[in-house]
């Protein structure tokens, strides 16, 4: 089809329009044409609101993401230098965390050069991206050190997830990286997960345990992450960090706030739990010798008659049939409940008494840790 | 399959998908029939008999009614069907309640039987009952199908925590065609993530809060405790009312407009005032099927306070099957009771109560009452209670995050949409104008605009602004995302 407008002389318009053999001719009165105009620049207008509407509606969603951007900068976001790594958290409490590359956690306090240290070892709890670096077990150790007249420094060095069998693993690592004559290791009743079936991580050679498995961060300390320049970019964005930490959550349920008690899981698969701690007591006697102390943090006491878990119970007693120094912090845990009125797990915005060890835990941790050297 | 799961979006989906497939209304009805029996058998397959039975009982007892004149027979079958409701109910919910009960008062130690609760059952017995007695009262017609009345009582969205659907609300609109369209998409989608939002965003935050402080309230101070029974004042009303705007927003997308159950109860200035305003089906059968045939208001004052009292104490023991709930129960009917017999006998005088006083006196009443909700047992109310009177006050002094971020929001919207609602109703009955904004708010030519839903009742966001959508939008996902618990915990309401 074809068309073919002749414009003549107003009030009339003609179209003609050729059909094949046929021909069309249409006359059209002038508030015709002028309707058609109008119709026709409606559509247009149509189109171009409709046009304008998306663009609003992605100006609307860009403005979202800045303000969210903005809000979340301050507690949000992981920044790496050379120097240090600082890691925002906003999940469980609120806090900016410092680290060195070789993996330490900063204690805020200035670091005297060839003085005595301790070194504190463990999980999550040490590791401590809740709690600021001022309030940690370290800092607060340091500071009452420093108070008594000891001029020392404390290291701590904690990863999330570690277990026993990643602390034997990692032993020598800590031992030849943190030259101390005092490494006091911070355990909860998660630390007692590892298999003993199929999939062991420890496995006992003619008396001597042996620890099998990757932990990434504490062989090579924390080193800039995975994925470039730009990924580390990324991660500085409190928007995608945030995303990414809660799509990790997601992917990883075990990772669920950190308030699943590991109760459930002990012991694994059914293996002995008197072997299975047995073992893991042998093994970390073995790799650190007299150096070793273990504190242990249970969950939250809420009476003195409250039985002790399993854990903590079968712990003890094999530290003591070992010959290991061992003691728990359940006592000054109740003590700061019933006296004080105060938690030593749990902040503001997660489940009171679980998860994590706030910042009077943190205090609790560090005292005993104090009373025992202050007692050697 | 709960609401908030991925399952059930995946089902959800699956249903619509059928839904637009189907040619006819009649494949249309019958595919929702089957999804619902899905529904409910994805719990367990057993619960399926069960529903069964009030289907087919109720219905045939329907028909038994209205096919005779005979007085006694039409009693005959409707004590017939109320006996069978009622004697499910009391079977699968009560009898270990009973049983235990009679055992300790007897001073014995009483087996448990091991009977299953069925999700849901106190919900749809009330509706098949209703059914019937509607039909005894002459106020309905009985449905002549039994596939449509089987899809009335599996009907899926509301089948398992309401909001109690009366037959005479349901069956006339089971003359759509429920094709799936957009318009009623747009607005059913935003129920659904309204709903989402005051459950995953509000009461499962509050959640982890309240079960820790209910776990151990002896360790925990007055102010905590005080604010634990806030949090779970609204952490039962987000999600109780969550579950209900999902149900009405999926029920509108289906094509079905299911009757409010809330409407911002926590403004009340009077305890009468919060049972018109919470569980509003629930209230309204209580009202209809139990205290109107005890005697109402008609047979003297006393009788009265009386009536309301038993209504109370029985709606509490339909919550569940603990001597907690009927004191609950018999908490609220005490408060009714003396609120109605305060407004006897100022009628005359025209005292009112200030509103502020009237609400605070109202919203502490209520926390009281939630206390008993809540604990697991009397011991546990009662030292709860003693704390919150300030009695053995020390303790904790845990200050919770998310409960002082998320009290300014539910404040706003209460405040917002009385406003709005009050101020153009009393406008109009006064024949005048109301306030420009509010007027605009209500009527929807703002930028945004919070109107009514125009059978829910429930107040629906609805941005007429492209800007203001994708502000709104994008800002609702980050949110979402980010700040959502992990665990999501059942909806409170199921165990009833």
């Amino acid at each position: 089809m074809c068309a073919l407008e002749l414009q003549c002389a107003d009030p009339v318009k003609i179209r003609v329009r050729a059909y094949g053999d046929r021909i069309k001719v249409k006359k059209m009165a002038q508030q015709l044409v002028a309707e058609e105009r109008s119709i026709r620049a409606s559509r247009t207008r149509k189109v171009r609101k409709h046009r304008h509407a998306w663009f609003w509606f992605f100006c609307g969603a860009g403005v979202a993401v800045l303000a969210a951007e903005l809000l979340l900068h301050p507690i949000s976001g992981k920044y790496e230098t050379p120097a240090e790594i600082e890691i925002r958290n906003f999940r469980e409490g609120q806090a900016s965390t410092h680290f060195l590359p070789n993996g330490l956690r900063l204690t805020g306090n200035p670091q005297i050069p060839g003085a005595q240290a301790v070194l504190i070892i463990g999980d999550s709890h040490v590791e401590a991206f809740q709690i600021p670096d001022d309030q940690t077990m370290g800092a607060r150790l340091e500071d009452k050190l420093r108070a008594s007249g000891k001029q020392w420094n404390a290291w701590q060095y904690g990863w999330s997830g570690a277990e026993g069998a990643d602390y034997i693993f990692a032993a020598p690592m800590f031992l030849e990286k943190f030259p101390t004559p005092y490494i006091f290791l911070t355990m909860n009743d998660g630390d007692f997960r590892t298999n003993l079936g199929e999939q062991a991580r420890i496995s006992d050679h003619n008396g001597t345990v042996v620890a099998e498995g990757l932990v990434p961060n504490a062989i090579r300390g924390r080193e800039p992450s995975f994925g470039g320049h730009l990924a580390r970019k990324m991660k500085e964005s409190g928007l995608i960090y945030g995303a990414a930490l809660r799509f990790q959550l997601d992917l990883k349920p075990q990772w669920k706030e950190h308030t699943a008690s590991a109760q459930d899981a002990f012991p694994p698969n059914g293996a002995s739990s008197v072997e299975l701690m047995e073992m893991i007591v042998r093994g970390l006697k073995q790799q650190y010798g007299d150096k070793l102390r273990i504190v242990y943090m249970p969950p939250q006491p809420f009476s003195a008659s409250e039985p002790l878990e399993p854990a903590e119970s079968l712990l003890i007693a094999q530290c003591r049939a070992q010959g290991v120094q061992c003691r728990s912090i359940r006592d000054r845990m109740i003590h700061e409940l019933t006296v004080n009125h105060q938690l030593s797990r749990g902040f503001s915005d997660t489940e009171p008494a679980k998860g994590h060890l706030n910042a009077r835990g943190h205090q609790l941790v560090a005292d005993e840790i104090f009373d025992w050297l202050n007692s050697n | 399959m709960v609401f908030t799961s991925l399952t059930f979006v995946e089902f959800f989906l699956v249903v619509l998908i059928a839904l637009a497939l189907c040619r006819t209304r009649w494949q249309r009805q019958l595919a929702i029939l089957l999804s619902s029996i899905f529904f409910y058998g994805y719990w367990n397959s057993w619960y399926l008999f069960l529903l069964a039975t009030p289907s087919v009982i109720d219905y045939y007892c329907a028909l038994r009614i209205s096919g005779t004149q005979v007085e006694k027979r039409r009693k005959f079958w409707l004590t017939f069907s109320v006996v069978s409701n009622l004697g499910l109910l009391g079977y699968f919910k009560y009898a270990n309640f009973f049983v235990h009960s009679f055992g300790q008062l007897l001073g014995r130690d009483v087996p448990v039987l091991h009977i299953l609760l069925p999700v849901g059952i106190s919900f749809y017995t009330f509706k098949t009952m209703s059914y019937t007695i509607d039909v005894y009262r002459r106020h309905i017609e009985p449905c002549h199908s039994w596939w449509k009345y089987a899809m009335f009582v599996t009907y899926f969205p509301e089948l398992v925590a309401g909001p109690i659907v009366r037959a005479s609300v349901f069956l006339p609109q089971m003359t759509r065609s429920l094709k799936p369209s957009w318009p009623r998409a747009y607005v059913g989608l935003q129920l659904v993530a309204l709903g989402f939002s005051k459950k995953l965003l509000i009461a499962d935050r509050l959640a982890t809060f309240v079960d820790a402080v209910f776990a151990h309230p002896p360790i925990y101070s007055t102010g905590t405790i005080w604010s634990a029974v806030v949090a779970y004042s609204l952490q039962i009303y987000c999600d109780f009312s969550g579950y209900s705007d999902i149900a009405i927003g999926v029920s509108r997308i289906i094509g079905f407009d299911l009757p409010e159950n809330f409407n911002m109860p926590y403004s009340s200035t009077s305890i009468t005032e919060f049972w018109r305003r919470w569980h509003i089906t629930l209230s309204q059968w209580l009202r209809d099927y139990l205290y109107i045939p005890l005697g109402g208001n008609r047979k003297g004052k006393f009788r009265t306070y009386v009536n309301l009292t038993i209504t109370m104490l029985l709606g509490g023991l339909w919550h569940g099957a603990n001597w907690t709930f009927v004191v609950w129960g018999a908490m609220h009917g005490f408060a009714l009771a003396l609120h109605k017999f305060w407004m006897d006998i100022n009628k005359d005088k025209g005292i009112k109560i200030p509103g502020f006083l009237g609400w605070s006196m109202t919203y502490v009443w209520v926390c009281f009452a939630w206390v008993l909700f809540r604990a697991q047992n009397f011991s546990t109310a009662v030292l709860i209670m003693r704390k919150m009177l300030f009695i053995d006050s020390v303790g904790v002094e845990y200050v919770y995050f998310w409960l002082f971020a998320i009290i300014p929001f539910v404040v706003l919207a209460h405040l917002l949409g009385r406003y709005v609602n009050d101020g153009v109703e009393a406008a109009g009955r006064r024949k005048m104008y109301a306030p420009l904004w509010a007027e605009r708010l209500y009527t929807g030519t703002s930028r945004f605009a919070i109107r009514p839903h125009p059978l829910a009742g429930t107040y629906a966001l609805i941005p007429t602004n492209s800007f203001a959508l994708g502000l709104l939008l994008t800002g609702w996902a980050i949110v979402f995302y980010l700040f959502t618990a992990l665990d999501s915990s059942p909806f409170i309401y199921f165990q009833f």
